[in-house]
């Protein structure tokens, strides 16, 4: 099973980075993929990953009102809105999609965000598609 | 593109000191991934004769792009670049990959170098689809510094930037340098030691009076500067612009007005409360800081039966500033620690109330409350004249103040911050040395452009203007052949007009669809 989360390189995967140095245990399920700025991210981006069947997907960036960037987080909040209704238009449940907003020094909000998912897509099973993939 | 060849090196510490995993194990794994030249591990990247080894192992390996699996990549950017750079390859074809804290460190042990060894594989298949960014070495055109600003900031940039053999015009928004506030220095040789600046300094600048800056164009190295004065709208080019808008440190009383000690006698006060500026006010934050007390001690000083009191989350007094808190309490000045907001009772305020975490809550009365506050107040004028962002606090939003200080989202544009420190004469001192160094850099020709950034596709752009609108840093513009394109040294590489584009007309660079394409397929790859 696998879940991957994109991360914004100033938010997310700093506070990842930091779960490291305190050595907080970490699903292994879950694989990171780290951006710029979440801005990057398109809907597309996290719609591939579904299709090529991941059974969860986040997207972590972050505070509200603290982007790195000014607004990619809030741009990324738009496209995760976007991906979750295609993700509606195929039945695929909403909840295997999920934003996150955390700032670097939130190690324990990292590790509580991939437990999260991989909680998520423990009790809704393999992604549908995973089989297509 | 088939001849693309990647070198894998892996740090010999990316499995962390207990060894979770064996790197060699992990050099193996990546040695046999398509694509790869050589793999190999080498000791200890980060010191000296381990980037020695690095150096030689992509010489050797005769491959023209890289993987670095070591620990978190945040801060070694500049010795990839040079160690790139020194094997002969583009400084921007190594891909770092953090093996520790993203895997040695949180898995078990066998998890960790299946993780790893995904986390390579990612990062190789990327560098597969790597193709040299747009970058260019900035070539400054001028050595002159333009510093903007009305105070000691602005005085101490300049004198810094001197010493260094540039040369240094200073912009003055009015007719003379602002004095700069009593409390910004803890004792009187300091306040010797700033004065000395005030005077000798613009000896040695040219000095440019009354003049407002309206805009500023061009690119770093060549920027030109449209300034407004008394003999009329100029247009002057400099290598670098440094930023040192003056702070206001004063103590306000409840409406807003500076008082100093002398202030408060004359108001008849007899028990003075020195508030925390907190959320609400500037930049201040919520603590005790030396400007209180610094206050406190001279109004002790003057009238020895005032009653003064410093309220504050905690007492903001690093370094040599514990002498001063030390001095300030065997003088009699009170320190009051609270928990959240202050609460004022009573019209005008004669009472306070908060919450203090050992004697709970506490109320104090007072007949002078004052707020201990910094704000920038040419910080917005600035903004709108460079065309900067601010934060939320109002201080130029600076592109990272830990990993590259002194820098402001414009490339050539440098700027004094102001929440660093206790905001004392040290620190404002430390903050023209740091601005003036990388202002330094650059007028050396060390500044490297471009790299992770935006570039737009002729053919494809219809100029719908997307990523006009949604860069925050205003890189893209319409160019002369009426299609978007991106300014290499306002681009920050955020890719958000990317996903906007309707005509996917924009490549990110070191990031393109097609990488994290890549990188989605080897996770989602099943075991063969």
């Amino acid at each position: 099973m696998k879940v991957i989360g994109f991360v914004c390189e100033h938010g997310g995967a700093a506070a990842f980075t930091l779960a490291g140095e305190r050595r907080f245990p970490l699903p292994s399920e879950v694989t990171l993929i780290a951006l710029p700025c979440l801005g990057r991210l398109g809907a597309v981006h996290i719609l591939r990953a579904f299709r090529e069947g991941a059974a969860a997907v986040f997207v972590a960036g972050c505070l509200e009102g603290n982007c790195h960037h000014l607004y990619g987080n809030l741009e990324a909040g738009k496209r995760v809105e976007q991906a979750r209704r295609i993700l509606a238009q195929v039945g695929m449940d909403g909840r295997r999609l999920e934003i996150f907003h955390l700032s670097s020094d939130q190690a324990w909000k990292a590790r509580e965000m991939a437990e999260e998912m991989v909680r998520r897509a423990r009790e809704l099973g393999p992604s549908p598609l995973e089989a297509r993939a | 593109m088939s001849q693309a060849k990647v070198a894998v090196i892996i740090c010999s510490w990316a499995a962390g000191e207990d060894m979770v995993f064996d790197p060699k194990a992990l050099a193996d794994h990546a040695a046999a991934l398509p694509g790869v030249a050589r793999a190999g591990v080498v000791h200890r990247i980060c010191t000296e004769p381990g980037e020695e080894e690095a150096v030689a192992f992509l010489k050797e390996s005769g491959a023209d792009r890289s993987v670095v699996a070591a620990c978190s990549p945040r801060t070694k950017g500049a010795l990839h670049a040079r160690i790139a750079e020194r094997a002969g390859l583009d400084r921007f074809a190594i891909e770092a990959v953090d093996v520790r804290e993203g895997a040695a460190y949180v898995h078990a042990p066998g998890p960790a170098l299946e993780k790893a060894k995904t986390s390579v594989a990612m990062a190789v298949e990327k560098m597969m689809l790597w193709a040299p960014p747009p970058q260019r070495i900035l070539e400054p055109s001028s050595r002159r510094v333009a510093v903007v600003g009305d105070g000691l900031s602005a005085v101490l940039a300049a004198r810094e930037l001197l010493d260094q053999g540039l040369e240094v015009d200073m912009l003055l928004s009015e007719e003379h340098l602002w004095k700069p506030p009593r409390c910004l220095f803890i004792d009187d040789s300091e306040a010797g030691r700033a004065m000395r600046a005030m005077a000798s300094v613009p000896e040695r600048a040219r000095v440019l009076r009354s003049r407002a800056v309206r805009c500023c164009d061009g690119e770093p190295g060549r920027l030109e500067l449209v300034t407004e004065g008394p003999g009329g709208p100029s247009v002057e080019t400099y290598g670098a612009v440094v930023l040192a808008p003056e702070p206001d440190l004063e103590l306000r009383d409840l409406r807003g007005e500076a008082v100093s000690a002398a202030d408060a006698q004359g108001r008849g006060a007899r028990s003075v409360i020195v508030l925390p500026g907190g959320k609400s006010s500037g930049t201040g934050c919520s603590c005790i800081t030396p400007r209180g007390m610094v206050f406190a001690l001279e109004a002790l000083r003057l009238y020895p039966d005032m009653r003064l009191s410093l309220l504050g989350r905690e007492v903001r007094a690093l370094g040599g500033m514990e002498s001063l808190q030390r001095q300030a309490q065997s003088a009699g000045v009170m320190f009051y620690r609270l928990d959240g907001e202050p609460v004022l009772e009573g019209s005008p305020p004669s009472k306070v109330s908060f919450l203090d975490p050992l004697l709970g809550r506490t109320e104090l009365e007072a007949d002078l409350f004052l707020v201990d506050s910094v704000s920038v107040p040419r910080a917005e004028r600035l903004a709108r004249a460079f065309g900067l962002p601010q934060d939320e606090k109002g201080e130029l939003l600076s592109i990272e103040s830990r990993l590259r200080p002194g820098e402001t989202v414009r490339a050539g544009v440098f700027a004094c911050r102001h929440r660093v420190g206790n905001m004392v004469l040290e620190d404002l001192e430390r903050e023209a040395a740091t601005v003036a160094a990388r202002a330094g850099e650059l007028l050396r020709g060390e500044t490297v452009l471009g790299g992770m950034v935006a570039e737009v596709d002729q053919e494809r752009c219809s100029a719908c203007l997307s990523c006009v609108r949604i860069c925050p840093y205003s890189a893209p513009r319409i160019g002369a052949r009426g299609k978007a394109e991106v300014l290499l040294e306002r681009c920050q590489g955020c890719g958000a007009c990317a996903p906007l584009c309707p005509s996917q007309a924009i490549k990110m660079h070191l990031c393109s669809d097609a990488q994290l394409d890549a990188q989605i397929g080897i996770v989602t790859r099943r075991p063969s």
